[in-house]
């Protein structure tokens, strides 16, 4: 079996992404520590991260509001592997249903002596519970500007 | 309306880490001689190609169908490319039944093909299938998404870790007896409960292998049949669904579903079931090849795919109804959990389910196999196809 070839190469490419203007309004509001959601006056429902346009029922109509601070946890992990790019594990991560939103969103939950405890432990203590939004004091416009922290 | 479709030939490459020995136009070139040779052809009967495969990014080629274009033989051909993720492959043999049920072609072959093995840190790959935009900084991936899922199956009590390491071990133990499949795994669920955790409540046991493969198969009319292979064995198409799913995990609960649901698997599955005349799944449904890459995912399809009630899939793992040797065999190949090419995957197990049909799986064959379901996923679980194939005609 002889030696087999290989040719290296790699991307490096940059981005200019377009957030938008209701994408916008949720960026700048995590920099005011303000979760914005948009409500569809067609069909009622709330989704956060905001969008100009209801997915749901396809309308336009939407009107922007306020969401949280508070919520529950639905669904949480915590991730021991790392990755290329990734945090330093472990870090929880949680799906949480913002008090007045209808559909959930994702984000770090930041819970106090996680590398002290066991994942199963950590986590049945977490999934259905009360968590509230905690937002940074140097945010940068990024969803990263606000995470989740357990109530009380 | 949908006319008589079957498939006649089939192929595929032996799956591992890496093919060093190929070029990417040559492992094509494995499977589709393969499914040619089967279906008694020359690309020359072929009329139109469809090309599946996932992320360029793991090639690191854009548009890998143009370039590997002498593989499956496709100069002066209709070709097009389908790409739904994970589930390019299932997508793929779709599009395929649908140019020859529509009336459109008789003689289509369809590829599919991902070499995961080119990218050494596929991992990071993942991130950039999320919004760039609002997901920004959350390195969030397939495995962390599918953890969130596992989670939320958990906290409804419709599964625990032991349910997902025994699946994960049936899964193990099918596979090593594919020639083809990439791993070869002689573990049981204690093997996998010890293995470690990489995004709780999945180890490294519950999840796929990175693997290089093609897969082919040939779709003809029934006309074809009739003229070219009288008397041959062949895999009917009886019905097709496909559905998508939101971008967001949060959006996919609410009017009665829940996250655990996987409800597009379940919108899938119902339009196939339609179009095939399958009323009780369970009943009529021999085996079923799915992608899914991680065991908690294989355990929410038996209740997206109306084999049982909401929550008592756990059942049929315990009863070991999905074993190979049980009532209905789930991944009787070993599924994404032994070879996972993942652009490939979704037309492996139409390709599987097809050979079964056809009694051509040797010593993975499910006894007296007549109607089998074979469906591939992709995205963050959000794109879904479902193909029913018969061995008879009506």
């Amino acid at each position: 079996m002889g030696d087999f070839r290989y040719v290296i190469s790699n991307w490096n490419l940059e981005y200019r992404h377009t957030v938008g203007s209701a994408g916008s309004r949720f960026l700048d509001g995590l920099t005011k520590g303000v979760v914005i959601a948009a409500r569809c006056n067609r069909c009622g429902r709330v989704d956060v991260p905001p969008q100009s346009f209801c997915d749901f029922c396809f309308s336009d109509d939407v009107t922007f509001v306020e969401v949280g601070p508070e919520g529950l946890v639905e669904a949480a992990t915590v991730v021991t592997e790392g990755f290329e790019g990734s945090p330093p594990v472990p870090y929880i991560l949680g799906l949480v249903l913002l008090d007045g939103a209808t559909s959930s969103l994702i984000n770090f939950v930041r819970f106090p002596d996680v590398t002290t405890k066991e994942a199963d432990d950590l986590m049945s203590q977490l999934i259905g519970a009360r968590v509230k939004c905690a937002f940074s004091a140097s945010p940068q416009g990024l969803i990263t500007d606000f995470w989740f922290e357990l109530v009380g | 309306m949908f006319n008589p479709t079957a498939v006649v030939g089939t192929g595929q490459t032996k799956y591992s880490s890496h093919r060093a020995d190929v070029s990417t136009p040559e492992l094509l070139f494995e499977a589709t001689r393969k499914a040619l040779d089967e279906a008694e052809m020359e690309p020359v009967d072929i009329e139109a190609v469809v090309f599946g495969s996932a992320p360029e990014v793991f090639e690191g080629v854009h548009e890998p169908d143009k370039w590997t274009v002498a593989g499956f033989g496709g100069t002066d051909k209709a070709t097009v490319r389908i790409h739904t993720g994970g589930a390019a492959g299932g997508s793929a043999a779709l599009e395929a039944a649908r140019l020859v049920g529509s009336g459109a072609y008789d003689r289509v072959l369809v590829v599919a093909l991902q070499r995961v093995g080119e990218a050494p840190k596929a991992q990071g790959i993942f991130t950039r299938i999320t919004d760039p935009v609002l997901d920004k900084g959350l390195s969030l991936n397939v495995i962390s998404s599918v953890a969130l899922i596992a989670s939320r199956q958990i906290a409804l009590g419709r599964i625990t870790p032991q349910h997902m390491d025994l699946v994960a071990a049936k899964n193990r133990q099918a596979g090593r007896l594919n020639p083809n499949g990439h791993l070869d795994l002689d573990i049981d669920a204690s093997d996998v409960a010890a293995s470690r955790m990489i995004c709780w409540p999945i180890r490294l046991l519950h999840a796929c292998p990175r693997s290089d493969g093609a897969a082919a198969a040939v779709i003809v009319s029934g006309e074809e049949v009739r003229h070219r292979y009288p008397g041959k064995p062949v895999a009917w198409v009886k019905g097709l669904g496909a559905a998508a799913d939101t971008y967001r995990l949060g959006k996919r609960a609410g009017d009665g579903w829940e996250l655990a649901d996987v409800r597009a698997l379940y919108w899938a599955a119902a339009k196939a079931y339609e179009q095939a005349g399958i009323g009780d799944p369970r009943a009529e449904l021999d085996g079923v090849e799915l992608q899914a890459p991680f065991a908690n995912l294989e355990i929410a399809s038996y209740e997206a795919l109306g084999l049982c009630e909401r929550g008592a899939a756990a059942t049929l793992v315990e009863e070991e109804v999905t074993s190979l040797g049980g009532p209905l065999p789930f991944c009787a190949s070993g599924g994404p959990m032994t070879s996972n090419p993942i652009g490939a995957s979704g037309l492996i197990w139409f390709v599987e389910a097809a050979d079964q049909v056809r009694g051509l799986c040797g010593d993975h064959q499910i006894d007296g196999a007549r109607t089998m379901l074979a469906s591939a996923a992709g995205g963050i679980h959000q794109f879904f196809s479902v193909c029913i194939l018969g061995a008879s005609q009506n």
